[in-house]
Parts: structure tokens; sequence; C-alpha cells
């Protein structure tokens, strides 16, 4: 009787315990977006992933794939934009850096973007004809601690990626 | 009685042929204690629960998208909050099994980590795998001592071991890497010596099921998280049971794990190598990479020779992991993206239908579940390489379930047989 009651007050103490790590994780991501410093990515293009998933694709990334590459460095090149200078497995010194996606190659955090409907392929296919006339696109990343996430995807006169069918 | 001298007795009486083998299996039969006492049909039936599992966990992901989003707030919670509850019946419950803690243990384990998981996903938090990993390994432990059980502790080596490979490949300092070496040894040691000590206190057959689970549920996670685990976690399992063995378990029951283990190992890799995913291993390591298949083989090798009966469905395991030795080096060795060309595959493939179908009739014919069981995952295996690129995963989902069902009905059906065949086995010995 004694065991029995050990054993269910140390798995309530545990459960307890387990449960508080995802609602650890939703406040640090809340943090992020409240505190996190914004930056601007240009994308140099982009294509459908799936029925509602965009994958995005930046400049100086010909790295990604990397093996054990942690740390990606990146400084301001032009106006406000940023851009990717390389890639670290020591964590750098620098506040500008976001951590890899995956553990044993280097992958950006931020090259999905996620629609709530499903015309990805359109959006896809609209992007790639305003990418032809010269227009640009940018994310918006907030990056905390080497946490980043991607708050949005913008033509340069500011429109949301998944608005530009309206246009 | 003592159970236990009198079996050792038997035994005696076996080598010394004072009483035939049969002889010795019916008395056994008679005088086990059937409490204890862990049928096949019920480790397989619990491989089947975890098939059936993962498929609906499968099918959940494929249709996530469609599902309101307050729905899917509250589902990625679920799966902690109903294990926790489960738990909570089995410790109130008066009656207990080495069993049930350990299916409890394993899906606990995995309530955690697909709770985890789901959130990071529902959420989009900023994933960091090798904290994931960390997180994981060292919530779950605890549940090693709460339930007594070596899913559990399982599950944090591998964790642990991740965690330790990841992070000294990290240039985080001299006294960083020299933490993650200590921490990792002393845990994983602690771990294992727990696990040398369960089952020196335990009945065998309740390792064996620990380990089919633990290997069962490595493949299954690492199908429903990209691989994540997959390769190395295969690997540990099988160094555990290495340990095990290395500790002076000489009894013939102790290859039973590695066989299973065995089994996920080659079905594993062989997803690996089909799908080209073994890419998460390092390019610049073309020994590392083969290091799996080697140690599969030696594994196989050991106990095709130490076994004293060398039959056609042992012959054919060795043959299977032979086979995906010799292609995965070709593989590391010859190919760019380190992925079996087409004939890789369809060479794989016929291995494992070839192993398949022996061990199946072997088992119809000597009655024997084990050697069923790994006939019907080694076809299972081929089909899944089959359907593995030409369908999207609602079907893949639907396919686990199926696989799951098949297993537990073959099961019920050969297990009622099986006793049918061993009463009238006892009736005629005693007439």
């Amino acid at each position: 009787m004694k065991n029995k009651f050990l054993s269910l007050i140390t798995l309530i103490v545990i459960f307890i315990a387990q449960f508080t790590v995802p609602i650890l994780f939703i406040k640090e991501k809340e943090n992020i977006l409240s505190v996190g410093d914004e930056y601007k990515f240009y994308v140099t293009s982009l294509t459908d992933d799936d029925d509602d998933v965009i994958k995005l694709f930046y400049e100086n990334t010909y790295f990604a794939g990397e093996e054990y590459m942690r740390y990606a460095l990146f400084s301001q090149k032009e106006n406000e934009y940023y851009s990717i200078d390389g890639l670290s497995k020591q964590k750098p010194e620098s506040e500008l850096y976001f951590i890899s996606a995956s553990s044993s190659r280097f992958a950006l955090p931020f090259d999905t973007f996620s629609l709530d409907s499903d015309n990805a392929a359109a959006i896809a296919t609209k992007a790639y004809q305003l990418l032809s006339y010269g227009r640009t696109f940018y994310s918006t990343v907030k990056i905390l601690d080497g946490k980043a996430i991607l708050t949005g995807v913008y033509l340069d006169d500011g429109t949301p990626l998944e608005d530009i069918l309206l246009l | 009685m003592n159970i236990k001298l009198l079996f050792r007795e038997i035994d005696k009486w076996q080598e010394e042929q004072i009483i035939t083998d049969e002889q010795a299996t019916i008395i056994k039969s008679r005088y086990s204690d059937s409490k204890n006492k862990l049928s096949p049909a019920l480790i397989t039936a619990a491989a089947g629960v975890i098939f059936i599992c993962a498929g609906i966990v499968s099918l959940i992901i494929a249709l996530w998208k469609y599902i309101p989003q307050d729905i899917k707030s509250l589902l990625s919670f679920a799966p902690l909050i109903i294990v926790f509850i489960i738990t909570v019946i089995y410790i109130l419950v008066e009656k207990k099994s080495v069993t049930a803690s350990e299916i409890i243990s394993f899906l606990y384990s995995a309530g955690v980590i697909i709770t985890y998981k789901l959130t990071e996903y529902q959420y989009s938090v900023p994933s960091d795998h090798m904290r994931f990993i960390f997180i994981c390994g060292i919530m779950i432990l605890p549940l090693a001592f709460i339930l007594k059980s070596t899913v559990a502790s399982s599950v944090f080596i591998v964790c642990i071991f991740n965690w330790s490979f990841l992070a000294v490949t990290q240039d985080h300092g001299f006294f960083f890497t020299f933490f993650v070496f200590v921490f990792s040894l002393v845990s994983v040691s602690t771990a294992a010596i727990y696990i040398i000590k369960l089952n020196k206190t335990r009945v065998l057959p309740f390792r064996i099921i620990a380990h089919w689970l633990s290997a069962a549920a490595f493949f299954v996670l690492g199908i429903l998280f990209n691989n994540i685990l997959l390769g190395d976690s295969a690997l540990i399992l099988l160094l555990q049971f290495g340990i095990l063995y290395m500790c002076g378990k000489k009894d013939s029951e102790i290859f039973s794990p590695f066989i299973a283990a065995g089994t996920a190992g080659t079905f594993t890799m062989l997803l690996l190598y089909s799908t080209g995913s073994i890419s998460s291993v390092p390019e610049d390591s073309g020994i590392l990479k083969s290091c799996f298949p080697v140690i599969l083989f030696i594994s196989m090798t050991v106990i095709y020779f130490s076994n004293r009966e060398k039959d056609l469905k042992k012959t054919a395991i060795l043959i299977n992991s032979a086979t995906i030795l010799v292609l995965s080096l070709i593989a590391s060795f010859f190919t760019d993206n380190d992925s079996l060309p087409a004939w890789g595959v369809i060479i794989t493939s016929l291995t494992f239908l070839f192993t398949g179908i022996i061990n199946i009739t072997a088992g119809i014919k000597n009655s024997k579940l084990t050697d069923i069981n790994l006939g019907i995952i080694a076809l299972f295996a081929v089909l899944f390489t089959l359907i593995e690129k030409s369908v999207n995963s609602i079907e893949k989902g639907i396919f686990i379930i199926f696989m799951g069902v098949i297993l537990i009905t073959a099961n019920i059906i050969l297990n009622k047989k099986t006793k049918k065949h061993t009463e009238k086995k006892v009736d005629s010995v005693e007439k």
C-alpha cells in the first residue's frame, strides 16, 4: 500500500514535469515573438512543397546540408535586409546568429511557410510570375538567443504572400 | 515446490538423456508458472498494438491539416494525458504483471515523445533536436523506476547516446565535452546496470518482450519522425544485448532479443537504403556508416554458430544480414547519395522474401510462433518497401494498422492451434 502510494505520488510529480515541458515550449515561442528582434531576408525563389506549404529559398544558402553545423551567422547587407554569411560549430559571440533546424545537417529554420488555404501551387506560380517581372519577396524572421521563427513572407510593397493572388 | 530448482533438474535429466527433449518440454509446461509465463502470442499482440497505435498516429499526422485548430490543440496534449490516466489506473489495480508494466511503459514513452512533437508542430515552436532528445530521455527515465521497466531505460539509453553523440560533434569546448562524456557514461551505465539487475530477478521471457517492444518502438518512431533516431538506435539496442550476453547469461533464449532486434535492424536498414534516408549519417565516414550492418552481421553470425541446430530459417536470417552488409558497403563507398540502386533494393527484398517464407513455413511445421512472427515481419518489410514511395501518408497509416491487425489475428489463431497441439501431446504421453 505504501509502495503504491509512493509510486502514485512520484508519477504525479513526473507528470507535472512532463506536462510543463510543452507549455515551456509554447511560452518560449511567445517570448521570441514578443521580445525577439525582427530581421528581413530576401527570398530568391519559392515553390509549393505541399498543398498548403511554400518552400522558401534564400541567397547564400549553398552550404545548407553541411554536417554538424549548429549555428549560422548573418549580417546586414543592404538597407534593412540581412544575409547569411556562413556556418559555425561554435556558438558565435555576435548576437546575429540562429540555430539549425536539424542536428546532423545544417537546415534553415525559416524555409517553409504554412498557408491557411490549400492554394500553395497557385501562389507559387503567381510568385514566379512576379519574380520574373523583377519584383522581390522578403521574409520577416524573429530571432532570440539563436531561436528563429518565420513570421511572414511579403512582396516588396508589403503585400503578404498569401494575398498575392488578389493582385 | 521450487520451480526454478525443478527446471534446473529437468535440464540436467535432459542433458544426461534420462528423459527426451519432448518429455522435458511437457514436464516444464506442466509446472511452469502460468501467471508469469508470457506467450509468444502476447508478445506479438503487443507488437500488433504498437503497429495499430503507430498507424493511428500516422493517420492523424496525415489528416492534421483538416482538423480544426481547437481540436488540434487538444490532440497535442491528449497522448500524454491518456497514458498518464492509464498508468494511474494500472498502479491502483491490485493485479500486476511485468508484461503489462512494459507495455504501459512503452505507451507512456511514446505518449511523451508524441506530445512533445505534436506541440512543436502545432505551435510552430523552433525546433532544437539536440534539446528535444535530451528532454525526452530525462523525462522518460523515471518511468523505468516507477514501472520497473526495461523499455523506459532502453529509450533513455538511446536518447542520451544520441544526445551525447550530437553534443560532442558540436564544438562547445573542453569542459562541456568532458561533462557530456562523464554524464553519458554515468547515466548509461546506471541504466544498463538497472536493466541487468532487473533481468536477473525476472523470468526470461519478460526481457524478450521488453527488447521486442524497444526494437519495434525505434523503427516505428523512426518512420513517424523522419528517421530521427533510427539506425544508431537499433545499433545501441544490439550493443545493449551484447552487454547482457557478456554478463554471462548463457541460456539459449538470450538470442531471442538479438533476433528481434536484428529483424528490426534489417528492416530499418532496408527502409533507410531504399528511401535514400541514410544520408542522415555523416558523409565523410564511410566506415562509420557501415558499422550497423557490420555489427548486425557479426551478431547474426554469433547466433548462427552458437546454436546447435543450424536449420534453413537460421541460414536465411544470416544470408539476409550478409546481403544487407554487402549492399550497404557498396552503397557507402560506390554511390554518391548512399541510397541503394534499384537492383540493390530488389536483391534485399528478395532475401527478405526468402527469409519470410522460410520462417513462416518452418514455424507452421514446428508450431513455433516466434518463427512465424519473424516471417510475417520480414514479408511486411518487403511490402512496405514496395509501397513506400508510391503511396501517401494516409495509405501508409492504413497499411501499418493492417500490419498490426494481421499480427494479432495470426497469433491468436496460431496460439490456439499450438495449445491444442501441446494438449494432445501431453495426453498421449500421459496415456
